[in-house]
């Protein structure tokens, strides 16, 4: 019996190739004995390979600093005060870095907006502490946009598909218009949150942006003046 | 040489290319290698053991365990070897520290097939052929009841083990000159590693006689036309990796080259050094033809004496470097540990270990069917390769802990269209 595909004989009665994967069937074959397996079959109990050792060590070394903090907070002024920024921080920080390696798939389009919801809690937390009124009108909307522009990146990146160095130039001028927008945005909202008045400096990275954007996508439309430009700049 | 306590276990320190191996192990790598010998019928693991029984006392420095001492580990002869075990469908399992704590070696058997699993710190693949050998020897006396004479490599189990068996050959033979580390920069294949690590054994069986044959008619040894086809998958695989030729890296293939055929010696212990053969891809695309002729005059080149030589004259300067000597053990690891990383491997994209025909006793043949090789994969890339010969066959034992076959596709397919009649078999789950 041999592979259709890779052309290796086959020991008889496998069901599939192992070089290529093709199966090995054919309907007017006569089923044969296989062959004895040269190796014991799989027997389903593969050696588990868990980090989970590792990872609770870690997890241990990010719970101290916390659990002290607290313990020295409330020995001394008697309840949470500033160890529940410790708390927090540390908090965000496990959930940003830590997390993802508890999993074996670790997506960025999953663990970032995790990342960013993270320190959007953080800051929620430090507003409410401080009586501030600054979480909802500024650092959610302008987080979450913040958030949005990178996620929408991270996803064209991973799941669209084309010629690599033309694509990442369609998707990244993309992204400079849209921080182009965002600038206007986080000044708009400084000044609706902050009564800070509007001198429109973010119109000057909003126009470059733009331009560097648009100029981008241009040159990932246009192949005679990418030949033009490589022509003039090639190094 | 080993050294013996009183009243104890023979020991002995680790040769000086031993040393890397318990400080570049992990928990799920191990630089380990297998040599097997199938027979034409079952095994019968009671005689198996007794075999063993028998022979572990002629080879003290291969039936032992790994010991830590304060400044370096060393190996302890065990009174007792281990028992045979059943193999399981992952050969070459990793060997953890646990492990060789208490057996550096295991014996297995599954069918008609006895295997003998090393951590490469005991010895090399000549060593453990000698062992492999002589175990099956005695297995093929005591199943069947004939005389097989201790020729061809089987040693004499009633023979005392002799003084320059222990012997650490690179310490007598290491030279003034070291040559200088290679270079880096080469390619390492990648691909999306088992998450249980499974190793992946693919066997190609080829006729030994047809291999000679072609090999002759281009004036290269067996070992120079297969690493030649080797580079040319490897090349392959590169450029579907890389479409721009001038970002490509050099490919190189490690070959370990037996050091007691170029200095003398009969130790049991590691003698080995490697020649890192390869060709840059950068500069043009490669014939057949090329590669051959390439690989064929690289390796006359770096396989002197003279040059092996500078080759491992760096590691016993290092071994005998005092502020290392008196660096604790477990400090002395990490170091280790750090180069092996940023060193070791890195200088080759795999290795082809071919251990050649195999020669048996006449009175021994006849019961053997098939010899095997395999070589562990490597700690940081996915691939590895291992050649023997057995009589008219020839098995080209590629390993990996990937999920995709790319090289063994790539590697025997081409020798398919060279005109190879090629069999193929595989621990696939």
């Amino acid at each position: 019996m041999y592979c259709m595909q890779c052309g290796v004989e086959l020991p008889k009665g496998v069901s599939k190739c192992p070089l290529c994967g093709l199966r090995v069937y054919h309907p007017d074959l006569i089923c044969e004995t296989p062959e004895a397996r040269p190796y014991p079959p799989f027997d389903g109990s593969s050696e588990h390979v868990s980090r989970g050792g590792l990872l609770l060590i870690l997890s241990v070394l990010f719970a101290l600093p916390v659990i002290v903090c607290l313990m020295v907070d409330l020995k001394l002024s008697g309840s949470v005060t500033w160890s529940g920024y410790v708390a927090m921080g540390v908090l965000a920080l496990y959930l940003a870095v830590c997390l993802p390696l508890w999993f074996s798939n670790r997506n960025p389009v999953v663990f970032f907006p995790i990342a960013m919801a993270a320190l959007l809690g953080v800051a929620l937390y430090v507003c409410l502490k401080t009586g501030g009124h600054w979480f909802l009108p500024f650092a959610f909307p302008a987080g979450g946009a913040l958030c949005l522009i990178v996620e929408a990146v991270i996803v064209l990146r991973r799941y669209t598909v084309g010629e690599r160095r033309y694509r990442i130039l369609y998707i990244l001028g993309g992204a400079a218009v849209a921080l182009g927008g965002y600038c206007v945005l986080v000044e708009f909202l400084l000044h609706i949150t902050f009564r800070l008045p509007m001198y429109w400096w973010s119109l000057y990275p909003l126009v470059v942006l733009t331009l560097v954007g648009l100029l981008m996508i241009v040159i990932a439309i246009s192949s005679p003046l990418r030949a033009s430009l490589h022509k003039r700049f090639f190094i | 040489m080993a050294e013996a306590s009183t009243g104890g276990p023979r020991w002995m320190r680790l040769d000086n290319a031993a040393l890397i191996f318990p400080a570049a192990q992990r928990r799920h790598w191990s630089n380990a290698f297998r040599i097997a010998f199938t027979f034409t019928d079952p095994v019968d693991p009671d005689v198996l053991q007794r075999a063993l029984e028998r022979i572990a006392p002629r080879f003290p420095s291969v039936v032992v365990r790994l010991r830590r001492g304060m400044f370096w580990h060393y190996l302890e002869e065990l009174q007792t070897p281990p028992p045979v075990q059943t193999d399981t469908y992952q050969p070459l399992k990793s060997m953890t520290g646990a492990d060789v704590r208490r057996c550096a070696i295991r014996v297995l058997y599954y069918r008609n097939r006895m295997a003998v699993e090393f951590f490469h710190a005991v010895t090399d693949g000549t060593g453990g052929m000698v062992f492999a050998k002589s175990l099956a020897a005695e297995y093929v006396r005591q199943r069947y009841g004939v005389h097989v004479p201790c020729t061809d490599g089987v040693k004499d189990p009633d023979e005392a083990p002799k003084d320059e068996e222990f012997t650490d050959c690179f310490q007598d033979n290491a030279g003034p000159m070291a040559a200088p580390r290679d270079d880096r920069n080469v390619y390492r294949a990648t691909g999306k590693t088992e998450p249980d690590r499974f190793l992946h054994v693919t066997t190609g069986i080829l006729d030994t006689r047809q291999l000679l044959t072609e090999s002759k008619s281009r004036g290269v040894t067996v070992t120079a036309y297969l690493t030649a086809v080797l580079l040319q998958s490897l090349m392959q695989m590169q450029a579907e990796d890389e479409p721009r030729q001038n970002r490509r890296r050099p490919v190189k293939v490690q070959i370990p080259v037996n050091l007691r055929k170029l200095y003398g010696g009969s130790t049991m212990r590691n003698f080995v050094a490697v020649a890192n053969i390869g060709v840059d891809p950068r500069l043009g695309s490669y014939t057949f033809e090329e590669l051959v002729q390439l690989v064929h005059h690289q390796m006359a080149l770096a396989i002197t004496e003279k040059n092996m030589r500078t080759i491992f004259t760096p590691n016993v300067n290092d071994e005998h470097n005092k502020l290392l000597k008196i660096v604790p053990l477990g400090m002395k690891n990490l170091v280790m540990r750090m180069v092996f990383d940023a060193i070791g491997e890195r200088v080759a994209s795999l290795s082809l270990s071919n251990l050649g025909n195999v020669q048996l006793p006449e009175a021994m043949a006849q019961y053997v069917t098939r010899v095997e090789f395999v070589l562990g994969a490597q700690a940081t890339a996915p691939y590895n390769c291992s050649v023997t010969s057995w009589q008219d066959k020839t098995y080209v034992n590629i390993v990996r802990n990937s999920v995709e076959p790319r090289l063994e596709r790539a590697f025997f397919t081409a020798l398919v269209r060279m005109g190879f009649h090629v069999k193929i078999e595989s621990n696939d789950r």
